[in-house]
């Protein structure tokens, strides 16, 4: 089976543990180890320093490297802040990005539909999804923005533990969102999943180089599952997903 | 075929002795937590190829410990050669261990996570009582050690009750020093492998401080899945050897299995 990594980052951390594969090379060896043959990555720097710098960034460290495809980070264009739909439009076409990223808490700002508007609209006309971290959206916003865009696909990545109970209702109300399967880590959770939503909303991610592509793949292996929904999860629904993308 | 081939192909591990050292049974009220019982874990054992796995019932450790070691016994009963039983002890209380060792066959070792227990650290008075009962009978002992204080205090109790065996759930990725210092101090101590989310190559970290002698695989299953983490050994860079040390045979040895 072949997995492609619909989340993953780059760029240089302030803090990293012992041995962790941060650096571009260590990134591209874990994935041929684990047979991820491509993958969506933004940067720290677009993330946690300054987000149109860090996007720059990212075109030029993966410029060389195939297998690597862009997703930006955005924020709202309040006070020009950011670029305004058009103009976004035009970068992501000319640069090839196809997946947008954003952080309303880290990025201190709403993530209510009024605060969106702009960015999400011209997500929804031109099928651009969406990834966010669990956490960066409590779940009341959540509801409400991906009611609010039912034609935007929103991807949650990094989750955490103890999430069902919350994330179990905007699930049954939103069919808009999609479940990125790195660290979603209850028991035989994959299997519930799809028992319940079906395998089309699980999206294969690896949260590198925080979370572990070792443990991804292993889960989607080894879950109780059929081979046509493992299909799905490793590479399927994601490429789906930017084959829908209208730039 | 390599030890690594068992995940592309989602082949269980047949000819590999694999124990789970530290995993969980029973309901939570703090998050959901689905299949949690005995039969549960044993259908998730034979589908990953997992031998033997030692669970204590952890929602019972936050409140009645002795209801969650029924839990426990409960499920151990059904499947008494799949699923050992650790008992939860509670400081705060005298407790006579015989209880459950002597009159009653169901438990072979001890859980001790004081601090879900009125904040109570590792090497407080209350559980000294546990721990001379553990050294005395030479019982293994899993503490919840997370903290690098947590893990001092553990050290310090394994230095005391030499005849116990104590493993160190977690350390090995939250409190790195600490459990290397415990390894080099103390030959009564293991090392697991348990940790929902860490990042890869911690594995390799720790075996390369302590040696691949002296880690084993652990999960928390129920509260959380564990084939995520059998692949993150089976997918480390540790040799097919130090895999099969970690994933059953230290355990195997230390647990007297
Ligand atoms: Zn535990």
């Amino acid at each position: 089976m072949r997995f492609f990594d619909a989340s993953c980052r780059l760029g240089r951390p302030a803090a990293f543990g012992e041995g962790m594969p941060w650096q571009t090379d260590e990134i591209l060896e874990i994935m041929a180890r684990c047979h991820i043959d491509g993958a969506l990555a933004y940067h720290i720097v677009a993330r946690e320093g300054e987000t149109q710098d860090g996007n720059e960034l990212l075109l030029r460290e993966i410029a060389q490297i195939p297998q690597l495809q862009p997703q930006w980070c955005a924020l709202p264009a309040t006070y020009d802040e950011f670029l305004h739909a058009d103009a976004l439009r035009d970068a992501m076409k000319e640069n090839g990005v196809r997946t947008l990223r954003i952080a309303p808490k880290s990025f201190a700002h709403s993530a209510r539909p009024y605060a969106m508007k702009e960015l999400m609209g011209f997500a929804a006309e031109c099928r651009v999804p969406v990834f966010f971290d669990y956490g960066e959206a409590p779940c009341d916003e959540l509801y409400e923005i991906c009611h609010d865009y039912p034609d935007v696909s929103f991807v949650i990545t990094n989750t955490a533990y103890a999430l069902n109970r919350w994330l179990g209702p905007v699930l049954d109300a939103c069919g808009n969102l999609y479940l990125g399967t790195g660290n979603y880590v209850p028991h035989r959770g994959l299997e519930t999943f799809c028992k319940y939503y079906a395998a089309d909303r699980l999206v294969f991610n690896t949260n590198l180089p925080t979370g572990s592509a070792t443990a991804a793949v292993s889960l989607v292996c080894f879950a109780d599952i059929s081979k046509e929904e493992k299909e799905l999860i490793a590479h399927g629904n994601i490429e789906r997903l930017l084959g829908e993308v209208r730039l | 075929m390599e030890l690594k081939d068992h995940v592309f192909l989602s082949k269980e591990l047949k000819d590999t002795f694999v124990v789970d050292v530290h995993i969980h049974v029973g309901g939570s009220t703090r998050y959901q937590k689905p299949r949690n019982d005995g039969d549960s874990v044993v259908y998730t054992m034979d589908r990953l190829g997992i031998d033997v796995t030692c669970a204590s019932c952890s929602p019972g450790a936050y409140c009645d410990w002795m209801w969650g070691n029924e839990v426990c016994a409960e499920a151990h009963a059904g499947h008494p050669d799949r699923i050992k039983a650790y008992a939860v002890v509670n400081p705060n209380y005298e407790f006579d261990l015989d209880e459950y060792f002597v009159r009653d066959d169901r438990f072979f070792g001890l859980k001790a996570i004081p601090f879900v227990q009125g904040n109570l650290p590792i090497d407080c008075a209350g559980m000294q009582q546990y721990y001379a009962y553990a050294d005395k009978h030479g019982l293994p002992v899993l503490f919840h050690a997370w903290q690098p204080s947590e893990v001092r205090d553990a050290t310090a109790v394994a230095r005391r009750y030499p005849n116990a065996r104590f493993i160190f759930g977690h350390s090995g990725f939250t409190a790195v020093e600490e459990a290397v210092e415990a390894c080099k101090l103390c030959d009564n101590v293991l090392l697991d492998t348990t940790i929902s989310d860490i990042y890869d190559g911690a594995l390799e970290r720790i075996v390369s401080k302590v040696g691949a002698d002296r880690v084993a695989y652990g999960t928390d299953l129920t509260a959380f899945e564990c084939s995520h983490i059998l692949g993150r050994v089976l997918l480390s860079r540790l040799t097919d050897t130090e895999k099969e040390k970690v994933l059953g045979l230290n355990a195997k040895e230390f647990l007297k299995l």
